[in-house]
């Protein structure tokens, strides 16, 4: 279960107001299902996430839940620019807990995802951003969340990487379940059993994928 | 397999996350430059050896009581643990901000690692320092009281512990202030007592300087490595540690209220 419990939110502008995100939102993610959270640009989309994924806070207001959450899949904020890829993975192994024989497994797990050879032992700052999304996502991929918080699934990589990284997202969804930010209707659709569209703050849950898809084109026919 | 009750659970994850931390950070200063791993140590050796080179040659304290090279070590190596603490702890959260994003990452296992880490690194150094003077100018470096030492770099890592948390808290919410607790950390070197004897000074103004309770763990921590420091009126156990205790109950009362908000996005 993931409960919002009026959740308000707001920043400070630079002249002094305050915009308010949400204000005393709260609604129940369904149970058990891959969701798709949409709605048009500066909804709170990526707000929403953040405070999902605990990097945000509300101003008030809790988010409940027994469930385990992923840190946003692809967050490459984590990674230590001077270490190396190796030395980064083994990092957040050794933070949820892995050691010994398990940690390696993550590491060799991250290393044949990214195939990146050699580079897999160079500090981070060298890489492309190509070669960072590889192991970022890859990162994210090795650990077993109850919920994976995604941000445009497909927005990195090459097509080979695209194709690559589709399949785990299907292959983890089978254990867990994705939280999917996206402006792209066919992700959404391959993805998501819900949708929850975000406007106006507040947020819409549907069951039906197509109905949800309809209000946000309604949304952005009438913006 | 018995499933681990959350208590032992939750004190696994203390632990792995210390050591997560502690193996990332020492990485992280060991790669910085060539011969790394020599620099960790080795800068703060070299910037202690210069001082002490520069006191020695132009003071003409003349201790019969102790060795004036030892007399400077055992006042500048608690100074310096105390400052890097402080400056330590309060820079802890902006640097490793990006890493609260991994649930288990909490505010607090990035400044113990950072105490941890700054004072191994002072013990290094002074323990160099040390068997450096025992073994090339003959000097007697045994310490009097070795378990009243270990007890007062306890309170000071204590004291450096809770006056890092609560510049770390204040920064976060005013940054422009790590200016000025830089400023006031620069004073303390003169008024620890870490270069001259106590009773040099003067009555009247002793009184002044003994409102720091650093003084005291300095002149307490020579008068348990030496066999005959004469320790000066007034200085006691009791201050600092009511210092101690008092700031460490701020430190984590407002650490409390503001754990999620450090962990969160500027």
């Amino acid at each position: 279960m993931i409960k919002l419990d009026r959740i308000t939110k707001s920043y400070l502008l630079s002249g002094g107001n305050r915009h308010y995100v949400f204000k005393d939102l709260s609604f129940t993610f369904p149970e058990g299902a891959n969701i798709g959270l949409i709605g048009p640009n500066g909804a709170g989309k990526s707000t929403l996430m953040n405070i999902l994924g605990g990097i945000d806070i509300p101003d008030s207001g809790k988010v409940i839940t027994n469930k385990s959450i992923s840190w946003p899949v692809g967050l490459s904020g984590g990674l230590q620019g001077s270490l190396t890829a190796r030395d980064n993975v083994k990092f957040v192994a050794r933070v949820y807990g892995y050691r010994a024989a398990e940690l390696a497994e993550k590491v060799r797990y991250v290393e044949e995802f990214a195939e990146i050879g050699e580079y897999f032992d160079e500090p981070i700052k060298t890489f492309s951003s190509g070669m960072r999304a590889r192991v970022t996502f890859g990162l994210s991929m090795a650990f077993d969340f109850d919920y994976y918080l995604v941000d445009e699934a497909g927005a990195v990589g090459d097509a080979n990487f695209k194709k690559k990284s589709m399949a785990v997202y299907k292959q983890k969804l089978q254990s867990g379940n994705v939280i999917l930010v996206s402006h792209n209707m066919s992700e959404v659709r391959s993805l998501c059993d819900h949708i929850v569209v975000i406007y106006g703050g507040n947020a819409h849950v549907f069951d039906s994928v197509e109905e949800g898809i309809k209000m946000y084109e309604e949304i952005r026919t009438v913006q | 397999m018995i499933k681990p009750s959350k208590r032992v659970a939750a004190r696994e994850q203390f632990f792995s996350v210390l050591f997560a931390l502690f193996l990332r950070e020492i990485k992280t200063r060991f790669g910085e430059r060539r011969f790394g791993w020599l620099w960790v140590i080795g800068e703060p050796l070299l910037h202690l050896f210069v001082l002490l080179t520069v006191f020695v040659f132009l003071s003409n304290h003349m201790m019969p009581q102790v060795p004036f090279e030892l007399f400077l070590v055992t006042g500048l190596i608690p100074y310096f643990i105390f400052q890097r603490a402080v400056t330590g702890l309060m820079a802890s959260i902006d640097s490793n901000k990006a890493l609260f994003a991994y649930r288990p990452v909490k505010p607090i296992d990035t400044y113990i690692t950072r105490l941890i880490l700054e004072t191994l690194i002072y013990l290094c150094v002074f323990v160099v320092i040390i068997f450096g003077f025992g073994f090339f100018m003959g000097l007697d470096i045994s310490i009097y009281h070795p378990l009243m030492t270990l007890g007062i770099f306890f309170v000071l890592l204590t004291m450096g512990f809770a006056f890092g948390v609560i510049a770390s808290l204040i920064v976060d919410v005013f940054p422009t202030a790590k200016i000025i607790i830089k400023v006031l950390m620069m004073p303390l070197y003169f008024l620890s007592g870490i270069m001259y004897p106590l009773w040099i000074v003067p009555s009247q103004y002793l009184h002044y300087l003994q409102y720091n309770p650093i003084v005291h763990l300095v002149e307490l921590l020579r008068e348990s490595y030496f066999s005959h420091y004469p320790v000066v009126n007034g200085i006691s156990l009791l201050y600092p540690l009511i210092v101690t205790v008092v700031a460490l109950f701020i430190a984590l009362y407002f650490y409390r209220f503001r754990r999620f908000a450090l962990a969160a996005k500027p």
